[in-house]
């Protein structure tokens, strides 16, 4: 009996560390300014910073650095450690603008023992992994700027951000929450980002030529497809990847992101109308950066009422009572955030502003904060306004809401593919080494970084290591 | 006085002045929470601080790569030192309403055009303070 007891233990124990080890890889933060007495090795006074154990500035730095890697180490499987040469340095700054940081691998490796593709470059940390060993012994390794050490990743971050003259009242948030103020910059969620991208979410080729690197393409790019011609980045030609990689319609081919779209992405929202007859269908809507999100429907007869000014404009204060309607307002004059704080004052559930620029199709979002404003808003093209309006009285119904019928997720072609980044306003110099801004929700690597990001890098919030996981990870 | 009750006062003594330290300090946290909200001025780059950010962001964001060297291996294997190139580089701008836009960027030119142009991110749901779209 006792034998059994003991057996019994030893393999529960052999269990858990198996599954302790399973899904895992360890990530170190090499502190490279260990003994400098700045960054992470400044002793100055801590922050308020919730969830950071550090007792000083520098070691909260650092403990943050940690937390990005701890993430990022639960969601990958290597069984090669992978070391993040990390440090804060000062880095270049204006009042009004500033350089936060950056990261990427310190070594493209091909042809390597495990690798699933012949002439391709891997990011080193992605090749030792599929190796199963590391690949560069030292001293061959790098020999990065600043580098005192070998690793895999290179992060540098900036320790000037919250002095005068760099960025003036914006300082890194050093809680490990997620939840900044108003004038703060997460630093888990920017290292969980520039981290992504030394693990592998990038693209060797040369952005402004269309060249691959050193005459191979690379593991990112050839799942990367240009969707007008049906041309896979890597197979073709540098002047194709250079045309299409402005022109904004390239998508990411991977199994496992596609898939996990829609567990991650949500269908558009837009306007649609019910009654009367002549105008119901469906209205694009440009969303608002202020007030709830639009999830559930929130439906009512829309009006279009003067304000205290005998103004469509919705400036100044309206003078009746609109419980229970969808509130239209011009757009113009004073602030989007003015016009909807003035109609949720008059007990509207909603407001609809009519766009009168025709140039704007679709209709952009609704820019501005206010933290009071409780009911959505959204905006319609200048010809759909028009057409609305005619219709005001009838009476005219409509729902703000997510478009069900859609086929394609917001930031998805109609095959799942995401997106990703290649605006046609930056040429030469495009970046394809992210996810497209029309993804929504927002995920972690897009080009803008979002206030609203959790720390997950996984579906259902994120589809980073999705994407990660299809290149081999 | 018993040495129980001795134990409880100086432990109810210690609370208050662990208290009142703790008052002290947010208070001067949010002191210079709001002094930091009252310095904030949104001026553009000169184009002197630009060219100063531009040749910080060149040298991380470079995928020049005709110096950097194939190390060919025994087993067949190639590797290149990238030299500190191929960064993504996170830069933050104030916007026109005073909040802050966040973007990662792969070029110079990239960053150069975000920190000096009223570039726009489209509008999403949930908050987006570190975006920037028309405000009216």
């Amino acid at each position: 009996m006792k034998a059994i007891r003991l057996l019994t233990i030893v393999l529960a124990l052999t269990l858990a560390f198996s599954l302790q080890g399973f899904g895992a890889a360890e990530i170190e933060i090499v502190n490279l300014n260990a003994g400098t007495g700045i960054g992470f090795d400044d002793p100055g006074d801590p922050v308020v910073a919730p969830g950071n154990p550090g007792t000083t500035i520098g070691e909260q730095r650092l403990e943050a650095f940690k937390k990005a890697a701890e993430i990022w180490g639960a969601a990958l499987d290597s069984s090669v450690k992978i070391r993040i040469l990390a440090s804060f340095e000062p880095l270049a700054c204006t009042t009004d603008s500033a350089v936060l940081g950056s990261a990427g691998p310190t070594t493209g490796v091909a042809n390597f023992p495990g690798a699933e593709y012949r002439d391709t470059w891997y990011p080193i940390a992605l090749a030792n992994k599929l190796a199963g060993e590391r690949l560069l012994p030292p001293p061959q390794y790098s020999t990065n700027v600043q580098a005192t050490t070998e690793g895999e990743i290179r992060a540098r971050f900036n320790s000037r951000l919250g002095e005068t003259g760099c960025l003036d009242g914006e300082t890194w948030y050093l809680g490990l929450d997620a939840n900044e103020g108003q004038n703060q910059t997460d630093l888990v969620a920017v290292l969980l980002h520039e981290f992504g991208h030394g693990l592998g979410f990038l693209s060797f080729i040369n952005k402004k030529t269309g060249t691959e690197f050193k005459g191979w393409t690379d593991v990112y790019s050839r799942l990367i497809r240009d969707n007008w011609t049906g041309i896979n980045w890597g197979n073709t030609e540098p002047s194709i990847r250079r045309k299409t990689g402005v022109l904004g319609n390239i998508v990411f081919l991977g199994a496992e992101v596609t898939a996990d779209v829609p567990s991650v992405l949500s269908k558009p929202p837009h306007l649609r109308v019910s009654a009367p007859a002549s105008v119901a269908g469906s209205y694009a809507v440009g969303t608002a950066s202020f007030g709830p999100p639009i999830t559930a429907a929130v439906e009512g007869e829309v009006v279009y009422p003067t304000d205290s000014t005998n103004s469509h404009l919705g400036c100044a204060a309206f003078t009746g009572d609109y419980t229970n309607k969808l509130v239209m307002v011009d757009r113009g004059t004073c602030d989007f955030v003015v016009k909807v704080k003035n109609a949720q004052d008059a007990h509207a559930k909603g407001v609809v502003v009519a766009d009168w620029d025709p140039a704007n199709v679709p209709p952009p979002g609704l820019g501005g904060s206010d933290p009071s404003i409780v009911i959505p808003a959204v905006r319609i093209t200048f010809a759909d306004g028009n057409t609305l309006k005619a219709a005001i009285g009838a009476p005219l119904i409509a729902s703000m809401e997510r478009n069900a019928a859609s086929p394609v997720f917001a930031g998805a072609d109609t095959q799942n593919h995401v997106k990703l980044y290649a605006p046609p306003v930056v040429a030469p110099g495009s970046s394809v080494s992210h996810y497209d801004t029309s993804a929504d929700r927002n995920l972690l690597m897009e080009p803008f970084i979002n206030g609203d990001l959790t720390h997950s890098v996984q579906s259902p919030e994120d589809l980073t290591l999705e994407l990660l996981h299809d290149i081999g990870w | 006085m018993s040495p129980a009750r001795t134990v409880w006062l100086f432990v109810f003594a210690l609370a208050i002045l662990f208290v009142a330290g703790s008052i002290t300090a947010t208070a001067q946290i949010a002191t210079a929470e709001r002094e930091n909200k009252a310095s904030v001025k949104v001026r553009k780059a000169t184009p002197q601080e630009v060219k100063a950010l531009s040749d910080a962001m060149a040298a991380s964001t470079s995928e020049e790569d005709s110096d950097l060297v194939i190390v060919k291996h025994k087993n067949g294997m190639q590797s290149v030192d990238l030299k500190g190139r191929f960064q993504s580089l996170a830069v933050a701008k104030r916007n026109s309403d005073g909040s802050v836009a966040v973007k990662c960027v792969d070029t110079a030119e990239e960053g150069s055009k975000f920190l000096t142009t009223n570039e726009r991110a489209p509008q999403k749901q949930a908050k987006q303070k570190k975006t920037e779209a028309e405000v009216r």
